[in-house]
């Protein structure tokens, strides 16, 4: 009989991150995790990433918010949240008593409104790192994304570095055209990774109504239908730039997951598929596991890259 | 922290209910089942695992808990979900979210009133059951005949209203609230409770109606649901001064703060 296989590594640095296992959650799937508590066993994540933080409280879109698309969904919930202050009292509690890092997603209308969030998370108590969502709109350049011009998604990045001490991933909008310029730009500044994809824009429109599907009529594509995006972003950004990419989107399963490891990146966060089943990012922890040591590999870092063209 | 729980659910009979496209959907799911009240729903997969589209789960009220361990949904086949699950054979297991939410809440004595439009009449069976023994009247109405669910055995009285007069009163269900709370004696009034589930315009005529005649009301909306678990937002809209979660904070509302 043969020796059973040895447990592959699971740790995973990202610059000064450091996690468990690969498998996180997406912001904005995963609530403030205690949503999840008793149905999922939340130790075994990698990290929860929170939905959205702003500097004050967001109401969010007009219903219908959600719109189911081939293999995906629309969502048009607007960032909605309670605002700094009520994260702060009423959310961080729950997420500090976890075991698992804690990611904080933040969004802003102008670099200081990102700088100062950043500064007021620095040296609170369960906050493992950030996750800066670029995909607003810049209210200083006329509502523009941040997201879709390289200056401005790097001034973002640069001022959130300079305003705290924890650990910066930046999240790149998909909705660009050279996303390896911004990428380059945004990595450029000192930030420990970056995250790729948020969601895609799209609309879906009721042809016996006439009207959008969603109340805000544009909304973020998201699930399986945008894998193969996400998974190129992953494979194109890896390559140009030095900071580690974690990948995001359509990931339901563990091979998924290997799939946007295979193309470079070194952590996944597993978003819309929590939708459907609740336990998806902990089977998906579990399958990568097996999978790797099927392979024989002694570490999940040896997959990531590994796509040979 | 939700109270609810996912399981496998093995669909153990699929069975048509009115001459309309409506079924049935006969669940073994013994600890969703247990732990289920009125007016909880239920996030069901559309299709096996495994299988991408369609890709969310669907809500569903929970219909009526015929024993201990079974769970039955009244489905309407409106588009390609409920296409796809009216045609799957028994012995298929779906993944199956519940029971979700704040369900109904009567009072413990006095006059209870059900206002079912179309598909909403299904959390009411629940509800009528959990109440057997009650002075419970539910009042029910649909487009036609074709249309209405069969409500025999339910241990309440039952008018209906059809909108062509093909059964029952012609005319809304809404007609039949109105002389139901103005046959109710005045010093009843504070004691009685309407609970009520269909279409937006119909709960809004109730809310009111109920508001005029000071009988406090619940009303069971309906949003389109990505999660289930109160941590997407795709469902809150303003509900008494503040964006509520439907599938969380409801689906049962206290109709002053949805119409206040
Ligand atoms: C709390 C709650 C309880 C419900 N209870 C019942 C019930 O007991 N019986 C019943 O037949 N129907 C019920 N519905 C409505 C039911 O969820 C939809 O009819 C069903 O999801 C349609 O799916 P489909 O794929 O056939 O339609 P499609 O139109 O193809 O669905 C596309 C998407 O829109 C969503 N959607 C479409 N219509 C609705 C709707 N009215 N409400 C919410 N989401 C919708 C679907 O879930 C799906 O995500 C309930 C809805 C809610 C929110
Ligand atoms: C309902 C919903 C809400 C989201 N909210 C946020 C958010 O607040 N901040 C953010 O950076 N991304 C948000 N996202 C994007 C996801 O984190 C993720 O990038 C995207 O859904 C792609 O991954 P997926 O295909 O696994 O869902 C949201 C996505 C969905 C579906
Ligand atoms: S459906 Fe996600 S919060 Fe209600």
């Amino acid at each position: 009989m043969s020796p059973a296989p040895l447990r592959p590594d699971m740790r995973v640095q990202i610059g000064r991150l450091a996690l468990k296992n690969p498998v996180m959650v997406a912001s904005g799937t995963f609530g403030w995790a205690n949503e999840y508590a008793g149905l999922v066993r939340l130790d075994a994540l990698g990290a929860v990433v929170t939905k959205g933080v702003s500097l004050e409280p967001r109401a969010g879109n007009p219903q219908p918010r959600i719109a189911e698309t081939a293999a995906g969904l629309l969502n048009s919930i607007g960032l909605q949240n309670p605002g700094l202050e009520a994260f702060i009292s009423q959310k961080l509690p729950f997420l500090h008593g976890l075991d698992t890092a804690v990611v904080v997603n933040i969004l802003g209308d102008t670099p200081e409104e990102y700088a100062r969030l950043a500064a007021a998370l620095d040296g609170q108590a369960g906050v493992d790192a950030l996750e800066v969502n670029i995909s607003c709109p810049n209210v200083r350049a006329g509502g523009i994304a941040f997201g879709s011009d390289p200056g401005a998604a790097a001034e973002v990045a640069a001022a959130v570095r300079a305003a705290t001490r924890l650990p910066v991933l930046v999240k790149l909008s998909p909705n660009v055209t050279d996303l390896v310029a911004i990428a380059s730009r945004v990595a450029a500044t000192g930030v420990d990774g970056l995250v790729l994809i948020n969601t895609l824009r799209g609309m879906a429109i009721d042809v016996w109504t006439g009207r959008p599907r969603l109340g805000n009529a544009i909304g973020g594509l998201s699930g399986p239908a945008i894998k193969p995006i996400a998974v190129r972003a992953v494979f194109e950004v890896s390559r140009a730039v030095a900071v580690p990419v974690v990948g995001c989107g359509g990931i339901t399963g563990w091979a998924d997951a290997a799939e946007h490891m295979r193309a470079g990146a070194v952590a996944v966060q597993v978003g819309s598929a929590t939708f459907r089943n609740p336990a998806a990012p902990v089977e998906v922890e579990e399958g990568l596991e097996r999978f790797l040591g099927e392979l024989g590999l002694r570490s999940c870092r040896e997959l990531v890259g590994t796509v040979e063209v | 922290m939700s109270g609810s729980i996912q399981v496998h659910a093995e669909l153990v009979q699929v069975e048509p209910r009115a001459r309309q496209r409506i079924v049935c959907l006969r669940l073994f799911a013994p600890q969703v089942a247990r732990a289920a009240r009125p007016g909880q729903f239920v996030m069901l997969a559309p299709g096996p695992d495994g299988q991408l589209d369609p890709f969310l789960n669907r809500p569903f009220s929970i219909h009526r808990v015929p024993d201990a361990d079974t769970l039955e949904l009244l489905v309407a086949v409106v588009g390609r979900g409920t296409e796809g699950l009216a045609a799957l054979p028994p012995g298929v297991r779906l993944r199956l979210l519940g029971p979700i939410g704040r369900g109904f809440d009567p009072p413990a004595r006095g006059p209870l009133l059900l206002l079912g439009g179309g598909l909403g009449v299904a959390p009411l069976f629940f509800l009528a059951e959990s109440l057997a023994g009650r002075p419970v009247r539910l009042l029910y109405g649909a487009a036609t005949a074709e249309a209405l669910v069969s409500t025999a055995g339910l241990p309440c009285r039952v008018e209906l209203a059809t909108d062509d007069g093909s059964a029952g009163r012609r005319g809304l269900a809404t007609e039949l609230l109105a002389e139901a709370l103005s046959a109710l004696p005045v010093a009843e009034r504070a004691l009685a409770y309407l609970a009520a589930c269909g279409p937006e315009p119909m709960l809004a005529r109730a809310a009111a109606l109920c508001r005029e005649a000071g009988v406090r009301a619940e009303l069971s909306l309906e949003a389109h649901m990505a999660c289930g678990t109160g941590a997407c937002m795709g469902c809150a809209r303003p509900i008494g001064g503040r964006p509520q979660r439907v599938c969380s904070e409801g689906p049962v509302f206290d109709a002053r703060e949805v119409y206040p």
